[in-house]
């Protein structure tokens, strides 16, 4: 069993490995299509033929295309990401996200936790409960909340907030005082101003959960061998507890991995209307300003996320599921 | 399955502890956070609230207007800007043209100020301006893009002694010298030639982020500004105490960036920041709001921007080969038509809402005297039959799905014959979009079909510089003196500052006789001929001049002036040392204590109690002087619990008058009151008769408060205390037994809100004491309060939920019988 | 040499219309015991009459068209909803209830015709791994595999960059977006049925690979697929909603524009609920709607769950 797994894990790691150079490829080649150039985005009110020939220098720009992957491939396993050249001018991008990207962390990584649980719980109990009031109130819950799209949500609470809770935090990554504040004090205020973003954000992974929770377990209730466990004289909950709920969390965890993508995607909106300062937004301002190093650094980063998510999801699968072949 | 039974079983622990965690956090903390107090830790700070963060550190990079304005805050100009925008002293105390040079006006001598330092302690000095001027002339002019409008004319500067400086100017054509007429408006930010000189030029100018901008200006960066630019949430400056022309009267300047204007309003509205330089729509919900409430202390301000701000629809002059564009647009009939087709007020009125003022020419009413604007004759006003008449009279002929069709003939055709034009916008400006939309629906009456295209910035940006283009939407905004903004449509600026590639051989004559005219009278001829011609020619149809739209706290603030009268007070003054910034002064919230004295009374020669109680709002530490009205007197510190307690001998019989002083950091209140001394034997007064809450900070209204009546009696006889509250319930009456000393009886009362003389009577047989004690009672309950019943009405739902839940799974468990399989 | 008519109304044929009419109607009589799946269908005829009756019941669309902004000059503009305009006016003094009707048309051709591009794709490529097998299964498969783990809304924002802003671009990237999730669906179904006994036999009679496709295979997974395209549609719904509220989609009136418009417009500061609630409600309705018919139809035709 050890030696199956390790080989199904590095079988596994080669497939990421090349998919990320994949993608890495992709990238490259995406950017570069887009229709600006890049002298064009820097140079506001025009310059002259020389200038642009020492910026063409600087940025590495007059060589050719292969050179240019080269270094661009070199880099990145060196951690030289390039400049911005619209979002922050001049400042290095790995330097750029280093302030965005802790905050979509803390953002999504609650949040998922979150959405995890309480969508299992939900799941769960609304499948035990299946046919009566609670799963249909909680289903058309789901659906609705499944149904609807993010920033709709978000809008609606924000607008609801801001009325009638005026002194709540509503936009913003920190507030004011925040560096004069102490450890606790500025995890205080980083929690005040990630709760509005992250129910929203979370509310329709909860959903999610929930409906496939449901189903699954749903799905595992019927099997046969459920049937034979209760003939046996199991108890209800323990029933579910120890047999169901293990192989229907089977699918939650492959959900779980998708998501990763998904909410990723869904912070852009948040975070926009929020005007909460993470990789969402700094995606939208780089596309925008099409700031090509920023943005081939945040979409590295953002399919690498979900690449590893599908990964882990993918060796748990293997250690839990016994029908999973290699 | 015990694997996964057992992880999730784990994990299932550390999240819900983590959740709990956090929920738990949040509960004890929200209480402690206020909001809106801007004196927090000890500094006057000022908060400006504005749109979109500042895209550069570097002042030779950024061009957004904020970018500018922080430029204008750390770096200083040789002349600054006063309040009705003409030239005042910063670095260049004073500045003349040097009387012996050919041509007169050549050249320019600046008297630079002494004493001046930069930020990092290093002197300012003559060297400083040459290497600004010769960073961004001769050789390095046409890559150091961001000044050229005024290095176009410098040839160089020189050094005359280390405090006083030359700037010799040219013809850039010829290299001779020549007169330039704005050399008191050098609008160009000076740096320290100490630290740029390392910089190479083209880094300079387009990629060096400037990580520690060092200045002479009136606040200086702190050593976490480079984060703060990465991060676009709030950029902190703090007051340069030795600001050569006299330090500001705040300690710390915060530009707080929004990317909303709606969150601004809100802050604005509960004291968050102090000033907010808002967008029409939010400036409009700011107005809704001021008429609800009518006391609130805010300040507003619409009006004509400093800097000439105007909204512009652009007509590319160049003749450009690619097919998807349409040369008709240069035919003179076509622009007239597009001009009379341009429903100006209808613009003003829907898209800006009435905040703006319908354009003529390319510099705004704000230039006063310079200001150009075509009488009745010369006008084109808003009629789209009369464009419809010059189309037709120009030989355009509609085809049947209404879209006009040039005669075979016209010289202006070149892929296209039919009247098909782009425009382009950008689509971050929404007023631009709706004008582009505006139009679109409108110019199909005149037979023009219009096809908006949407970019961002940097394509707009390309576009428009390279001239691919039918038409486009702009704006403008210019310096004090007219040549910057004049000089964007010359032959210089082609290729360079200009946007519609417009070239005409007489204006460009006016500009150059505006720029070497040294009669004010002539100049101004000369500028007003170059906006005839920019409006005539219509290469520019300018839609608006929009308004800026700002709202401040005058309860934090003083000193804001009035920005219509003194425009060069407005925010958008960024042309360094704006004299708003050194007229503000912060209004100190700092409340005085509230002080009772007390009556004491005694016999002569035995010692009397003296008492007194005192309160601070704020909670502040207090001090007391108390003269005792026999000549002595004390000074000390006021106990924690407010309680002053002194004894002291009289050596007279009479009543003598005692005055207390009680004083917080900030301010000291005197009380008066009397002791009254008799002789041995005769019957003392009562004394110390006081009433007070018990806690003063929990007072408001419509809550019960348990009040402190005390009275002594120093011959120990029972007093009868009555005390009336003055809200028309019934008085309180106690009975206090016979000791001789400080006797307390607590009551409890509801106020309503108002202001009481609350009425005690003591009354110890033989002499009966009437006292009276204001009491305010004001119905604000402070947001901390509302905050806990929130959390706690929180709380109360999730353990409410989590106990539902387990009473849902207990029902669940009962029927552990009947499985319920589907 | 029978005539093309006749050809077409081959005895063949006909018996295949028969049964095709035949599975229809079990379908239906299975279908219409669904209370949500009802729900939902009568949810859809709803909005596509609204769709189409959008120029009928529209109110003031003679002056300008129902888009333009000079409405301004003859209505109140950011009125509530009154006895003239039912659903209230926008900033620039549109007809809000007109709006919303004339939005249910672009929401029903973006999730038809994009979820259409991404079936042709996503059927085209999930076909082929399952049915050719082995290397060519693996590399369809890292393919899809790779534009799964893009991240989709970055992904879409780029393409419209690059392709500009436009309702037929919008349609484009959410169905160039969409179809891995399809391919995997497709093939799954098909490497079940490519076992199956009747295939074996066809191979083994000699039949050919497309005719085997064509007859055998197609048929299995084609109920399957048609109950993913309609889940298909309300996710291409669900995006187009959030690509147009950046602004990246184009003039035609749709929810997601609106919506777009009214957060420029400071609706929501201005709380001109009226404004939001039409079409942000019926987003979620029409998504919904979609969502319920699907689930009902994969119940029925998806035969792992129809033994319940």
């Amino acid at each position: 069993m050890a030696q199956n797994f390790s080989r199904y894990f590095f079988k596994r790691l080669l497939y990421v490995l090349i998919t990320i150079y994949f993608i890495l490829t992709f990238n490259f080649f995406l950017f570069r299509v887009m229709p600006a150039d890049v002298e064009d985005i820097l140079i506001p009110k025009g310059a002259d033929e020389a200038t642009k020939e020492a910026l063409r220098e600087y940025y590495g720009l007059d060589r050719s295309y292969l050179e240019q992957y080269v270094d661009y491939l070199g880099g990145f396993l060196h951690g030289e990401l390039g400049k911005s050249i619209s979002v922050r001018v001049g400042a290095e991008v790995t330097e750029v996200l280093a302030v965005y990207v802790p905050n979509t962390l803390l953002l999504v990584g609650f949040g998922t936790i979150l959405a995890v649980f309480v969508g299992v719980v939900l799941g769960r109990e609304t499948a035990w409960r299946r046919g009566k009031l609670a799963d249909r109130i909680g289903s058309s819950f789901f659906i609705v909340f499944y149904c609807m799209p993010t920033f709709l949500f978000a809008l609606v609470m924000l607008m609801l907030v801001t009325h009638y809770f005026p002194s709540w935090p509503a936009r913003g990554t920190f507030s004011d005082d925040y560096y004069d504040l102490d450890l606790f004090g500025k995890i205080i205020d980083r929690i005040q101003y990630m709760l509005l973003p992250m129910f929203a954000l979370v509310i329709e992974t909860i959903a999610a959960f929930s409906i496939v929770t449901r189903s699954s377990l749903i799905d595992v209730l019927t099997e046969d061998y459920m049937v034979t466990a209760v003939a046996k004289g199991l108890r209800g909950r323990q029933v579910l507890r120890a047999h169901a709920m293990p192989n229907a969390m089977l699918p939650v965890v492959t959900t779980v991995a998708i998501n990763v993508g998904w909410v990723l995607s869904g912070s852009i909106m948040i975070e926009i209307i929020f005007s909460y300062q993470g990789l969402g937004y700094l995606t939208w301002d780089a596309v925008w300003g099409q700031d090509y190093p920023v943005m081939q650094a945040v979409f590295m980063l953002e399919t690498v996320a979900v690449l590893f998510a599908n990964f882990i999801a993918d060796m748990m699968l293997f250690k839990l599921d016994p029908r999973v072949k290699v | 399955m015990n694997n996964l039974a057992s992880v999730w079983g784990r994990a299932r622990g550390v999240a819900i502890a983590a959740i709990v965690l956090s929920f738990l956090m949040v509960l004890s903390a929200v209480p402690m956070r206020p909001f809106s107090d801007a004196a927090a830790a000890g500094q006057t700070t000022l908060r400006i609230g504005m749109m979109e963060p500042i895209d550069s550190l570097n002042p030779q990079i950024g061009i957004n207007d904020n970018a500018y304005v922080f430029y204008g805050l750390v770096y200083d100009f040789l002349i600054s800007v006063n309040d009705d925008l003409g030239p005042k002293a910063n670095l260049a105390e004073s500045w003349y043209r040097v009387p012996d040079a050919v041509p007169y006006g050549s050249v320019w001598q600046y008297n630079l100020t002494h004493g001046a330092k930069w930020h990092d302690g290093e002197p300012f000095t003559a060297a400083d301006v040459v290497f600004t001027v010769s960073y961004q002339t001769g050789v390095n002019w046409s890559t150091m893009w961001a000044y050229q409008p005024y290095t176009l004319l410098i040839d160089y500067a020189e050094a005359v002694d280390p405090h006083t400086v030359r700037i010799h100017f040219m013809n850039p054509d010829t290299g001779l010298p020549t007169v330039c007429t704005f050399g008191d408006s050098l609008m160009i930010p000076i740096l320290p030639e100490h630290i740029w000189k390392k910089i190479p030029v083209a880094q300079g100018a387009f990629s060096y982020a400037n990580p520690d901008p060092v200045g002479t200006g009136p606040f200086m960066c702190t050593e976490r500004i480079y984060d703060e630019f990465l991060s676009g949430n709030r950029i902190t400056l703090v007051r340069n105490p030795d600001y050569h022309l006299g330090p500001v009267k705040f300690d710390r300047l915060i530009l707080e960036f929004y990317l909303e204007a709606t969150a601004m309003v809100i802050d604005l509205q509960r004291g968050a920041i102090d000033l907010a330089a808002l967008t029409a729509p939010s400036y409009d919900n700011l107005l809704d709001w001021l008429e609800s409430h009518p006391s609130a202390p805010i300040g507003t301000y619409a009006g004509l921007t400093c800097t000439s701000y105007s909204i512009d629809i652009g007509t590319c002059m160049k003749y450009n080969s690619d097919p998807d564009y349409n040369t008709l647009r240069m035919d003179p009939a076509v622009m007239e038509a597009m001009a009379l087709a341009t429903d100006k007020e209808f613009i003003r009125d829907n898209i800006y809402m009435g905040f703006a003022e319908v354009g003529y020419s390319l510099m705004s009413p704000i230039y006063g005297g310079l200001y150009w604007e075509p009488n009745a004759t010369e006008r084109y006003d808003y009629s789209i039959e009369e464009a419809n008449l010059i189309l037709d009279a120009a030989g355009y002929t509609v085809d049947s799905d209404g879209i006009r069709r040039c005669a075979p003939d016209n010289p202006y055709k070149g892929f296209k014959d039919r009247l098909e034009l782009k425009i382009l916008v950008e689509i971050e400006l929404p007023e631009d979009v709706a004008t582009a939309k505006f139009l679109k629906d409108e110019w199909r009456e005149i037979g023009i079909d219009l096809e908006v295209d949407l970019v961002d910035a940097g394509t707009w940006n390309n576009v428009v510089y390279g001239g691919n283009y039918d038409l486009c939407i702009s704006y403008w905004s210019g310096d004090p003196d007219p040549n910057y903004i004049i000089y964007t449509q010359t032959q210089k600026a082609l290729e360079g500052w200009s946007e519609n590639w417009y070239y005409s051989e007489e204006y460009d004559e006016n500009y150059t006789k505006s720029v070497l005219e040294l009669s004010i009278a002539s100049r101004i001829q000369y500028v007003k001929n170059c906006e005839k011609h920019t409006y005539e020619d219509k290469a520019w149809i300018v839609t608006v001049y929009p308004y800026g739209c700002y709202g401040w706290r005058e309860d934090h603030f003083t000193g804001w002036g009035d920005w219509g009268l003194d425009p060069g007070r407005q925010l958008a003054n960024f042309w360094s040392a704006n004299q708003l910034f050194f007229d503000l002064e912060p209004i100190s919230t700092n409340e005085p204590p509230s002080v009772l004295f007390d009556l004491a009374a005694g016999v002569n020669g035995t010692a009397v109690q003296v008492t007194a109680w005192a309160w601070d709002p704020e909670g502040e530490a207090m001090t007391y002087y108390l003269d005792y009205g026999d000549g002595t007197n004390l000074t000390g510190d006021i106990p924690e619990d407010g309680e002053l307690s002194l004894s002291h001998t009289y050596t007279r019989a009479t009543t003598f008058m005692m005055n207390l002083t009680v004083s917080d950091p900030t301010t000291g209140v005197s009380t008066e009151s009397y002791a009254v001394i008799v002789e041995d034997g005769t019957n003392v007064p009562p004394s110390n008769i006081r009433i007070r809450p018990s806690d003063m900070s929990k007072l408001w209204a419509d809550e019960e408060m348990d009040y402190l009546v005390t009275a002594k009696d120093v011959d120990g006889d029972p007093l009868s205390v009555d005390v009336c509250w003055d809200d028309g319930s019934d008085n309180y009456s106690v009975g206090l037994s016979s000791t001789s000393s400080i006797q307390t009886s607590e009551v409890a009362h509801t106020y309503g809100m108002g202001e009481f003389a609350i009425n005690v009577t003591v009354d110890d047989g033989t002499y009966e004491v009437t006292l009276w004690f204001v009491l305010s009672v004001s119905d604000e309950k402070p947001a901390g309060t509302n905050w806990l019943i929130i959390v706690v009405a929180g709380g109360a739902v999730a353990a409410a939920a989590v106990v539902g839940l387990m009473l849902w799974k207990r029902r669940g468990a009962k029927e552990e019988e009947d499985v319920r399989l589907p | 040499m029978t005539s093309p008519l006749a050809s077409l109304l081959s005895a063949e044929r006909k018996e295949k219309l028969k049964l095709l009419i035949r599975d229809g109607r079990i379908f239906w009589s299975k279908y219409k015991h669904n209370r949500t799946g009802i729900a939902g269908l009568g949810i859809l005829v709803f909005f596509v009459s609204m769709a189409f009756l959008a120029p009928l019941i529209g109110q003031y669309d003679e002056l300008y068209p129902p888009n333009s902004l000079e409405w301004a000059r003859v209505n109140p503009t950011l009125s509530a909803p009154s006895a003239d305009h039912l659903f209230g006016t926008d900033l620039y003094g549109r007809d809000i209830f007109t709006l919303t009707m004339y939005g249910a048309r672009a929401s029903l051709i973006v999730g038809l015709m994009a979820s259409a591009i991404s079936i042709i794709l996503g059927t085209g490529v999930g076909v082929a791994a399952g049915y050719l097998g082995k290397s060519w299964d693996e590399l369809l498969m890292r393919v899809t595999d790779f534009f799964l783990v893009i991240p989709w809304l970055p992904l879409m924002i780029v393409f419209a960059m690059l392709m500009g802003k436009s309702f037929t671009n919008v349609i484009i990237v959410i169905g160039i977006t969409s179809w891995p999730w399809t391919a995997r669906i497709v093939r799954s179904q098909v490497l079940s049925v490519k076992e199956k006994a009747f295939v074996v036999r066809a191979r083994c009679i000699g039949a050919g690979s497309f005719t085997i496709v064509r007859k055998h295979i197609m048929p299995n997974v084609l109920p399957l697929v048609f109950a993913s395209t309609i889940l298909l549609i309300a996710n291409a719904i669900f995006s187009e909603s959030f690509l147009e509220f950046l602004g990246l989609g184009g003039d035609m009136i749709s929810w997601g524009n609106m919506l777009e418009a009214a957060y420029d417009g400071h609706a929501f500061e201005s709380y001109a609920w009226w404004w939001i609630l039409p079409p942000g409600l019926f987003i979620i309705v029409l998504i919904m709607a979609f969502y319920l018919v699907g689930e009902a139809t994969d119940e029925i035709l998806n035969p792992k769950l129809r033994r319940r």
